[in-house]
Order: structure tokens, then C-alpha cells, then sequence
């Protein structure tokens, strides 16, 4: 693991593991693709986590055939925004917020936060390193009605 | 139920879960850049990461092979710890896996994207009748040790699995052409085009031909010559339904050695037609697979002629589906028809139906720690239309119905108890069939009569294998070790390779038949790495011990069943290359220990053993990038050695090829 990067920051490893996975949900994203990064204000270090994904995207990432974009937004604006194909969650994320977001889009969750996927409030839980681990919360899945290809399911850790 | 009655009521099924379907089955590029790692679904029929594969599965990557500077796969394959080539001709290599290795090999089940291509004939792959184009090989899956609960019959002592790239979901197209020492001329081609973006064809077309080793007339074919073409199409007809549809034929001439202990001239074709139905259902990953594989054999030597044509139609239907979050299981039914007829041998037609059901459950007990069981029960009815066959002075018919049920398993424990570290506990049973020359040829003349045995019983394996898998950052490397123990308890032996016996009337009798068991202690040590300029390196070494139950005085004779005497006991590999700009270096060896083989010298009637001593091979490849689509190379094949004893056959020479491959 990169000494330089804390573990709870997004790395831009992560973000290619993200950007590939979104090829295994129902009808996938193509080309360029926005993701909203997803913050609390009122909770320390959420908008600086936020702020660190988001300049990795800066310029876009190109991930296989999509080119991937971000828009920072605060948690309680989010039903107002739309547009995204993938949320992206930082640290104190309200479970419900997001659940009802990805609900009304029918667009997955994808966090480094392991928590937030047990919990239920986030789909996907991502880590690069040391190896590459994938966690699926396909109950949470069904419940917002996004599905992955069956492959993928088996290849990752479902709750 | 009948099989078509059967395949029906599967398709239905099929189509019914197409409602309920939603997305591709298996993506190998896909999953592989998710993950970082090859993928695979060739060790328990579900797709996994290699690394957490309840098996000893080592995966050769395109770009392996590119570095290899190979012409064929059995070059690809003798620097992977644990496998034996030997070379008895430009165009004829026998391939084992974990020691027991033969003339012949039927104890290594050889796929192409699934579809058997070992030829249950003979029990023998023809490499260079395998219609693929190296440069259309996506990844070489090798299973080490038995996998009959997945295959059935002949996973043995192993499984290699040639996967290929997909015709929809990638785009290959590239082009080679070789030329070399002993006027070798080959080539292969390989294009893909998508009419639409749910349609993807694929052609590709290899041809070669060399002079053989060795003075003219020491071999019975001076150039084997060999050419393949074969077409694919993956439609996707449906967002939730894939359907592949390949076809291809190919033909070779070539010297070929046997279990005989000589070369035979002979000429293969190979025709095949595949037909293969799959969907990600709301029930599962649900497939349909049919395949009919048509060889024709012909044995050219002046004297004994001979000629067959062996007829295999193979049908598969499967599930795979996930339950809950931690089980997996995979359901499987497979009916085979397998026939070889001859006017010649054989007495008319001899063949099996085989009807076999499978079972895999996998179940994650933990993130760390997977449990895989794995079982399946074939059933057998071996018939013959035809003539019977009589024995001079016996007034018993060889021919008569045989029906065989045999049981196999495959177990498997992984655990990682750290982040670098995992352990695999094998156990397997598996079955090994005799060949259908083994049942059924017969051939009668004045000298000799040559009988197989319907009687023949398949050998049942036993393994039990520990593996260890740890990465070492500091080295930049991952150690793979492996120790496995293998018990099988009674040998096939070929109507060729059984010995020899007199007769009242004085003729010679060349009868197939069970010897006794065989017991083998063995593992492989493999460390592999490569550091972020380009530099990397595999180091290996195999053990196999290996004896055999039955006595060496009666085995003297006994081509087809004495593995301890066939078998080195130790292997050493070495791959070693960089990159410095444009230019690659790329460097292979290896140094094997003495082993015996076998010849019958000219006007003798029984086998002699004849001692390979330990060698050394060095291959060499140089290559220059010149666009980013061109590359030319020189390669040169066993530079270390002018000619090389590595088999009882014509010894092999030093040789060097330029290449120009084109990749766009």
C-alpha cells in the first residue's frame, strides 16, 4: 500500500475499479459518465475526502470506454441533482439519503467504507490493495432494484 | 430420457429465463481488468479468480506466449514447472503433466475453449490440428492433477484448457508469418469484424511446414506440413442470451511416434462443429452446449495401413447459480456419443454412449476461507456392430457389452490466512478411460494378431495435494509451492504397448490389458516476478517419484503403462526477459533429469529401453518493435546444443526463426 495515501482516501486504483464494475449493472453506462461524489458537511473530514475524489477526477478518467467525471455534492442537496450514473460515498454519509437517491435513479453506491455497505446504505464497497476485493450488498441491491450480472456476483463477497 | 428429448427441454428452459435474464455470462477481459488477475472458469465451472481457484491451475498469458517466441503450444508449455514435452519430431510433441508421461498422453484432457480436442482414439492430441492461432489465445489454463468431477473421464493427471479470445468482445487482428532453419515456412492469420454491435465473426486460418529432424529417411515424412481454418460467430441474441456457433477443419502429415516405438507416417483430419447456447438468468448462469468432433486417422506405413474415422458428439447442459451470499452451486447433466469404425480395424464399429450428471457446491465459510466439493458419476454402455473377432485357436469372440459407472470427486479447501498468503487443501478421485483402440481394435496377419479388450477396466486415480501460494514484495515475486501424492490403482495398456506374446500357432499376440497400479509423490516449486521497469523472471523446479506396482521385467515391453521409467524426476525452468525501449529480450530453459523411453530397432519384435540422457535447452527471442503494430523477431530454438537426445526418436537440432507478426 502506498504509505502517502491514508487508507480512507479514495486512490485513483480505486477509482478504475469503480469505473470498471459500473460494466456489470443493468444496462451500463457508456462514454462519459458523471459521478456524484457524496459528502456531509457537519461531519469532520467528509467534504475534504470528497474534495480529494473529486480533483482525481478533475480532467475525467478514462476507464475502458467510459471517461468518468465528478460533481461534488452535499448530501442534502442530492435529490435535487441529477444526471449521474454512480454515486461515490465519503465518511458520514446519511444511509437514507443515499438509499433514496439511488432508489429514484436506479444508480449504485460504490465507497471504500466498508461500514456503509454493511449497513446497507452504500452497494458496493471497493479496495485496490493490497488485492483488488469487491463487496456487494445485494440485499440493499434488490431493495433499490439494481442488478449485477450473475459472473460478477460470484466473483465478489455478497451480504 | 433421450439426449435430444433432453436438449429440447433445456432450450425451452432457456429461452423461458431469457425473460428474467439480464446481463452477459462470462466476460474474461472484463473481469480480468476489474480484478488485476486472470480469471477462470476451468476449475470448477464457475468463474472465479485465478487466485482463489480451489486447484493447482497455472494460467500462461498472451503475452507469455508472445515472449515465448513459440510456433506451437507444446513450446509454450515445456518451461511450465510440472509438464514434460518430449519432441519426436518438427510437428509431433507428447505432453504430460506431473510425471506418467507416454508417447502418447491420454491422462491429459486438452480443451479449445471447452470442446475436447484430445482424440479418444488413440488417447492422443495432435497439437498442430488444433485449430487456434497463437496469436488468438487470450490465456493457456493449466490444471495440474486430476479434474474428472468437472470433465469426466481422461482429467487425470491434468487439464489444459486453451481459452481464446472472444469474437464479440474483443477485437483481435493480426497476422504472422515465420521462416527458419530446416526450411520452415509458417504462418497463421486471425480477424475479427462486428456486422453490429451484437454480432461478432472470427476467422483464422494457421498453416506450417518444415523439414524433419534428422537425414532424410530417418523418419517415414521428410516435411510435415499442417493447416487449420476455423470460423466463430458470438451472437448476442438477446441483451440476456448469448449464442456461439464455431466451426473449423484442419489437416496434418506428418512422422508420428507411438506407443509402437517407432514413427509412423501418418495423415490426421480433424472436423468440428460447435453450437453453444448461454444466458445469465434470473435462475443462474444457464448453458447448452453441443459439439461433434470428426477425426480420421490414417496410418501410412508402408506395410501396414491402416485407417479409421472416430465420430464424438458431445452435449452439455449446466447451471451455475449463487445462494445467499457464500454458495455457490453448479449443476450438470453430459451425454456423449463416441464411435470408431474401420473396415480395416476394428471389424466394423465400436463405440459408447455416455451419460454422466455433475455437481459443484462452493460455499465461502468466511472471507478467508472457501470450501469446494465436487462430484460426478458417469455411465457407460460399450457396444460393437460388426463382425466378431476371434483369436486363431480360440473359439471364444473377443466383442461382447460392457457397461462401466464410475464415480469421481474433486475437494478443495482455500484458505489466506494473510493478506499474502494462501493455502489449498486438495483431494480428488478420478477415472481414466481406455481409449477406444484400447476396446476395440483388432487386426489379424500371418505373423501377428493385435486385439483390444472390451474387458479393459478404467484406472481409478487418488490424489491429495497441499499448496501454498505467497507473495514476496521484497522480491517483487510470488512463490507457488506444491506437494501432492497420487495413487493409481491399475494401468491401461494399449494393444501396441502391452507387450508381446506368442501364440500356439506361433503368431504374436499384441493384446491391451491392465498391469498393476502406480504410486507417485511429487510437487512443483515456481517463483515468479517481474518488477515495474519490465524485468521478469520464473524460476522452477518439479519432483515426480513415481513407481510402478508391476514388475519392471514385465514393463521392459510396456510402452503404454510404465510411467516410472518414462518419467524424469527432476525439472528445472527458467524464463528471464526485459525490455530496454523497443527491444525485447526474452530467454528460456531447461534442464531435465534421465529417463528411459522406448524403441523396437528394426527387424525385433519386442521394445528395447533406450536411456534419454539428462539435457539442457536454451531458447533464445529477440524482437524489435518497429511500429506499434509490427514487430520483427529472431528466435533460436535449443541454441545451447547442435542435436539433442530427448526421446527415443530422431534427435531434435538447433534451429532459428525470423518472424514479423502484425497486431491491429
Amino acid at each position: 500500500m502506498d504509505p502517502a495515501v491514508p487508507d480512507d482516501r479514495l486512490t485513483s486504483q480505486d477509482l478504475q475499479i469503480a469505473g470498471r464494475l459500473l460494466h456489470f449493472i443493468e444496462q451500463p453506462p457508456t462514454g462519459a459518465v458523471t459521478l456524484a461524489i457524496v459528502y456531509a458537511r457537519d461531519v469532520p473530514g467528509s467534504e475534504s475526502e470528497a474534495r480529494d475524489v473529486a480533483s482525481l477526477l478533475a480532467d475525467g478518467v478514462a476507464v475502458g470506454d467510459l471517461v468518468l467525471h465528478a460533481v461534488l455534492v452535499e448530501q442534502h442537496d442530492l435529490p435535487l441533482l441529477g444526471g449521474y450514473a454512480a454515486l461515490i460515498t465519503t465518511q458520514g454519509v446519511s444511509a437514507n439519503v443515499v438509499r433514496d437517491a439511488m432508489q429514484r435513479r436506479r444508480v449504485p453506491c460504490l465507497t471504500i467504507h466498508l461500514s456503509q455497505v454493511r449497513d446497507g446504505g452504500c452497494l458496493v464497497g471497493i479496495r485496490s490493495l493490497p488485492t483488488v476485493s469487491i463487496h456487494l450488498n445485494s440485499s440493499a441491491a434488490d431493495a433499490v432494484g439494481i442488478r449485477f450480472a450473475t459472473a460478477f456476483r460470484m466473483m465478489v463477497q455478497e451480504q | 430420457m433421450r439426449p435430444a428429448q433432453c436438449g429440447a427441454i433445456w432450450l425451452g428452459l432457456l429461452l423461458v429465463c431469457m425473460s428474467q435474464a439480464h446481463a452477459q455470462t462470462m466476460e474474461y477481459g472484463s473481469l480480468e481488468q476489474l480484478f488485476g488477475e486472470p480469471v477462470t472458469m476451468s476449475a470448477t465451472g464457475e468463474p472465479q479468480r485465478a487466485s482463489d481457484a480451489p486447484a493447482n491451475l497455472t494460467i500462461i498469458t498472451a503475452d507469455e506466449i508472445t515472449k515465448s517466441g513459440a510456433e506451437t503450444i507444446p513450446d509454450v508449455l515445456r518451461f511450465v514447472a510440472g509438464i514434460d514435452v518430449r519432441s519426436y519430431g518438427v510437428a509431433d510433441s507428447a505432453v504430460g503433466i506431473r510425471g506418467g508421461t507416454t508417447a502418447l498422453n491420454p491422462r491429459v484432457l486438452v480443451l479449445l475453449d471447452g470442446r475436447q480436442v484430445l482424440q479418444d482414439d488413440y488417447g492422443l492430441t495432435v497439437w498442430q490440428l488444433i485449430p487456434v492461432a497463437l496469436q488468438d489465445i487470450r490465456q493457456i489454463e493449466i490444471i495440474k492433477g486430476p479434474n474428472s468431477a468437472l470433465y469426466g473421464f481422461d482429467a487425470v493427471s491434468g487439464v489444459i484448457n486453451i481459452i481464446t479470445y472472444d469474437s464479440l468482445d474483443d477485437h483481435v487482428n493480426a497476422a504472422r508469418v515465420d521462416a527458419g532453419s530446416l526450411n520452415a515456412l509458417g504462418g497463421e492469420a486471425v480477424t475479427s469484424v462486428k456486422p453490429t454491435n451484437a454480432v461478432g465473426v472470427r476467422l483464422s486460418a494457421t498453416g506450417s511446414r518444415s523439414d524433419e529432424y534428422g537425414t532424410g529417411g530417418q523418419t517415414p515424412v521428410d516435411q510435415p506440413r499442417s493447416g487449420n481454418l476455423a470460423v466463430d460467430l458470438h451472437a448476442k441474441l438477446a441483451p440476456r442470451l448469448d449464442l456461439l456457433l464455431a466451426a473449423s477443419i484442419g489437416s496434418i502429415v506428418s512422422a508420428y511416434y507411438t506407443d509402437l516405438g517407432y514413427s509412423i507416417k501418418a495423415a490426421f483430419q480433424a472436423n468440428s462443429l460447435r453450437g453453444r447456447l448461454s444466458s445469465d438468468s434470473g435462475i443462474g448462469l444457464l448453458y447448452l452446449d453441443l459439439y461433434r468432433n470428426e477425426n480420421r486417422t490414417a496410418a501410412l506405413t508402408q506395410g501396414y495401413e491402416d485407417s479409421w474415422r472416430q465420430d464424438v458428439t458431445v452435449l452439455q447442459v449446466g447451471d451455475t447459480l449463487k445462494l445467499g451470499g457464500s454458495q455457490i452451486v453448479r449443476v450438470g447433466l453430459e451425454y456423449r456419443n463416441n464411435t470408431v469404425s474401420s473396415g480395416r480395424s476394428f471389424d466394423g464399429r465400436s463405440g459408447y454412449d455416455t451419460f454422466a450428471a455433475s455437481l459443484v457446491w462452493s460455499r465461502q465459510i468466511t472471507p478467508r476461507l472457501s470450501l469446494t466439493q465436487a462430484v460426478r458419476v458417469d455411465h457407460l454402455d460399450l457396444s460393437h456392430q460388426g463382425a466378431q473377432f476371434f483369436i486363431p485357436g480360440q473359439d471364444v469372440g473377443l466383442f461382447h457389452d460392457t457397461e462401466i459407472t464410475a464415480p469421481s470427486f474433486n475437494s478443495g479447501i482455500v484458505y489466506k490466512p494473510t493478506d499474502r498468503d494462501t493455502l489449498r487443501l486438495l483431494a480428488a478421485r478420478a477415472v481414466q478411460l481406455p481409449s477406444l483402440l484400447d476396446f476395440g481394435y483388432v487386426r489379424t496377419a500371418t505373423e501377428f494378431v493385435i486385439e483390444g479388450n472390451p474387458g479393459l477396466q478404467p484406472a481409478n486415480v487418488l490424489n491429495a495435494e497441499v499448496d501454498w501460494d505467497r507473495s514476496v514484495p521484497s522480491l517483487e515475486s510470488s512463490l507457488r509451492t506444491a506437494a501432492f501424492i497420487a495413487y493409481s490403482d491399475r494401468t491401461i495398456g494399449s494393444p501396441f504397448g502391452s507387450g508381446v506374446a506368442v501364440l500356439p500357432t506361433g503368431a504374436l499376440l499384441l493384446a491391451a490389458r491392465n498391469f498393476g497400479g502406480s504410486r507417485e509423490i511429487g510437487g512443483e516449486f515456481t517463483l515468479t516476478g517481474q518488477d515495474p521497469k519490465g524485468l521478469y523472471w520464473t524460476a522452477g523446479y518439479a519432483l515426480a517419484l513415481i513407481h510402478d506396482e508391476t514388475s519392471g521385467q514385465v514393463l521392459a515391453d510396456a510402452s503404454s503403462a510404465a510411467y516410472e521409467n518414462q518419467t524424469p524426476t527432476h525439472s528445472v525452468t527458467l524464463s528471464l526477459g526485459d525490455s530496454w525501449g523497443r527491444f525485447d529480450v526474452d530467454l528460456q530453459a531447461r534442464w531435465q533429469s534421465q529417463f528411459l523411453d522406448y524403441r523396437l530397432p528394426p527387424g525385433a519384435v519386442s521394445l528395447q529401453l533406450v536411456p534419454v540422457p539428462n539435457y539442457v535447452i536454451v531458447d533464445l527471442r529477440l524482437a524489435y518493435r518497429l511500429t506499434h503494430s509490427l514487430t520483427l523477431a529472431v528466435v533460436g530454438d535449443q541454441l545451447d546444443q547442435a542435436n539433442q537426445i530427448e526421446t527415443a526418436g530422431v534427435h531434435t537440432e538447433r534451429r532459428g526463426f525470423a518472424s514479423a507478426s502484425l497486431r491491429f
